[in-house]
């Protein structure tokens, strides 16, 4: 079965984020598929390339960069969400004038049409709340 | 058939209001709270609907420190009956 | 792109959190992929509904403003739940193409439509 999952809230601040993570994660073990996360909102922290957590705390970020690489997942980052929060990519950190791209590898920006896409696409979808 | 998720228990009693027979409604994050046995949530459970399924994510409970002193009728289920209940229930309705 | 029918239930006020705003773009979104939309505005919610938000001063965004441009993007089933108006003071008699919702309504309108959205 596809599963879609909606992440809205910021990793370490929102205990979403995390269960979100925990569900993809467990999706994927049991055998199911996911057709995209799509991160909106304060969702699209999860796809910070800059943030540093501390050492003894579960870098969530990097656990969803290494779940979308391993099995290829399509990671959607909401552009106006992203945007406005600075977490750009290239092309945006380029049009803005800004020093540094900030967004997480494994991840594309794209808009919320990806969203309506997900929904459409998958069996079933969870939304992952603030 | 609607499985209902409640992550804070502030909109547990939005939920319950729309809840209908078949329905499960599951708690997860801080929504664990809504199941202490405890007069905190005496007047929530005065009358319980028979006709809905009542489930806690363990992980949450246990993360709270809360796991012994869940009320009757809920259940405490897995990550991976998360996903099992996500299939049983023609949606998902996220309250948050 | 086959038909799947969004519910946005709208519970936050205008000014507490970004919820507002959201519900708001994934509805014209849906619409413009012509899906079938329909927001409810209850608890919270209702209170985008008070008229006369100047929010020039506070130099916030006018959320106000924008729901009435909504059936001009066809989001068109725009619905007050009406024990929440009460509650709040809001006179739904003035609101122009926004549809008192009792409770019975309400419900039925979770269990029709594919995919029902919180914010």
């Amino acid at each position: 079965m596809k599963f879609s999952l909606v992440i809205y809230g910021a990793p370490w601040t929102s205990p979403s984020a995390l269960s979100a993570l925990h569900f993809a994660e467990s999706v994927i073990a049991s055998g199911h598929q996911i057709f995209r996360l799509f991160f909106y909102q304060d969702g699209v922290f999860n796809a910070s390339l800059a943030a540093v957590p501390p050492q003894d705390e579960t870098d969530i970020p990097a656990r969803w960069e290494t779940l979308i690489k391993n099995h290829d997942l399509d990671a959607v980052v909401c552009a106006t969400s992203a945007v406005r929060r600075g977490i750009l990519d290239v092309s945006e950190a380029d049009r803005y004038d800004k020093e540094a791209a900030t967004l997480r590898y494994g991840f594309t920006i794209s808009g919320l049409g990806q969203l309506i896409d997900a929904i459409q696409e998958a069996d079933r979808v969870i939304h992952f709340v603030e | 058939m609607i499985l209902h998720t409640v992550n804070k228990t502030e909109v547990l009693e939005r939920c319950l209001a729309l809840v209908s027979e078949g329905d499960t409604v599951l708690l997860i994050e801080d929504g664990v709270y809504a199941s202490l046995e405890a007069p905190s949530t005496a007047s929530t459970w005065a009358s319980v609907d028979p006709a809905v399924s009542w489930r806690v994510l363990e992980t949450d409970l246990a993360a709270r420190g809360i796991s012994d002193k869940m009320r009757a009728p809920f259940e405490a289920v897995s990550q991976a009956q998360f996903i099992d209940l996500t299939l049983a229930h023609e949606k998902v309705i996220s309250w948050g | 792109m086959d038909n799947i029918s969004y519910l946005l239930l709208v519970r936050s006020s205008p000014y507490g959190s970004a919820r507002a705003r959201a519900a708001i773009d994934i509805a014209l979104t849906a619409a413009a992929f012509e899906q079938a939309v329909t927001v409810v505005f209850l608890d919270e919610g209702v209170l985008q509904l008070f008229d006369g938000q100047e929010t020039d001063i506070a130099e916030l965004k006018n959320i106000s403003q924008m729901i009435p441009a909504l059936p001009l993007y066809e989001v068109k089933a725009l619905c007050v739940h009406l024990p929440s108006a009460e509650k709040f003071g809001l006179d739904v008699a003035g609101l122009a193409e926004i549809t008192p919702l009792d409770d019975a309504g309400l419900t039925r309108l979770t269990r029709e439509h594919d995919q029902v959205l919180v914010f």
